[in-house]
């Protein structure tokens, strides 16, 4: 749990930096619904999240990681 | 117009829109999340053969399939409306009819073959793109990929009987130039990721 946690808050501050905008803690960020969460942003993101966990994301996950809870979840199947 | 224009990046390529395309066409257009921006479109395909029989007559309008260099079929678009402009500095057009499956890693890629067709293969100075005020996710792709905001189109398109803005974005051929090398690394990455997938090729 702790771990998660942890993950969760390293994700938004990675999200921050791929937006170019703070994510507040508790924040709810949704692909669908920030609009500066567009093709290009989600391609850096997908690379910055990547390099920082040292992990992997299939064609099929990257387009699922729509929201922190989400990509925190990716993680997690990622490391096995 | 029937071109024959073809330009390969790492992953993606653009080639001409045929008529064997229609059904694939069809079925990107008519899909209701894939759609909500477009006007609406005949879920027949023999319309879409029609427009595409249409289509080739037209001089000003390349269509293009943008697939993987495997083959398989990612999307559909537009670089139409070729002329001399003064209002916008030499030769110029609008890119669009933009549609992509859902969850297709090629936007990125497609959109740096829509520039180098508009600036290497058609020689224009400019190419530019409408986009409804309203998608707010494809106004932000391409302000993530360079454009500049030329103007606001008031009411310029009904969707579902309401009219809406749009915003016209451009890319000249000197500011591409700028900014190729930053995009093209973006793509060369992922185009990489997804041939270590085994579904780039």
């Amino acid at each position: 749990m702790q771990d998660t946690m942890e993950d969760a808050e390293r994700v938004r501050e990675i999200l921050g930096v791929a937006l170019g905008k703070t994510i507040e803690q508790g924040a709810t960020v949704r692909r669908d619904t920030e609009e500066a969460w567009d093709s290009v942003k989600h391609v850096e993101l997908v690379f910055l999240l990547e390099d920082e966990f040292g992990i992997e994301f299939d064609e099929e996950t990257m387009a699922e990681l729509d929201s922190i809870e989400a990509i925190v979840a990716a993680i997690n199947r990622a490391r096995g | 117009m029937r071109h024959e224009i073809t330009v390969e990046g790492y992953a993606f390529r653009l080639r001409p829109l045929t008529i064997a395309d229609a059904e694939f066409v069809v079925g990107l257009r008519t899909d209701p999340i894939l759609s909500r921006f477009i006007n609406p479109t005949s879920p027949y395909v023999e319309d879409q053969v029609a427009w595409t029989e249409r289509y080739y007559q037209r001089p000003d309008d390349c269509s293009f399939i943008c697939e993987r260099l495997s083959g398989q079929p990612e999307g559909m678009v537009s670089i139409y409306d070729i002329r001399d402009d003064e209002a916008y500095n030499g030769k110029t057009a609008e890119w669009g009819r933009w549609i992509l499956r859902s969850g297709s890693p090629a936007a990125l890629e497609c959109a740096i073959l829509v520039y180098r067709t508009a600036f290497e293969k058609l020689s224009l100075d400019s190419v530019y793109c409408r986009t409804v005020a309203a998608n707010k996710s494809v106004v932000a792709f391409h302000t993530s990929t360079g454009l500049e905001t030329r103007q606001i189109l008031k009411d310029y398109v009904v969707l579902k009987d309401v009219l809406h803005d749009s915003i016209e974005q451009i890319m000249t051929k000197r500011h591409w130039w700028e900014i190729r090398p930053s995009l093209e690394n973006k793509a060369q990455r992922l185009a990489k990721k997804l041939s270590s997938q085994g579904v780039a090729s």
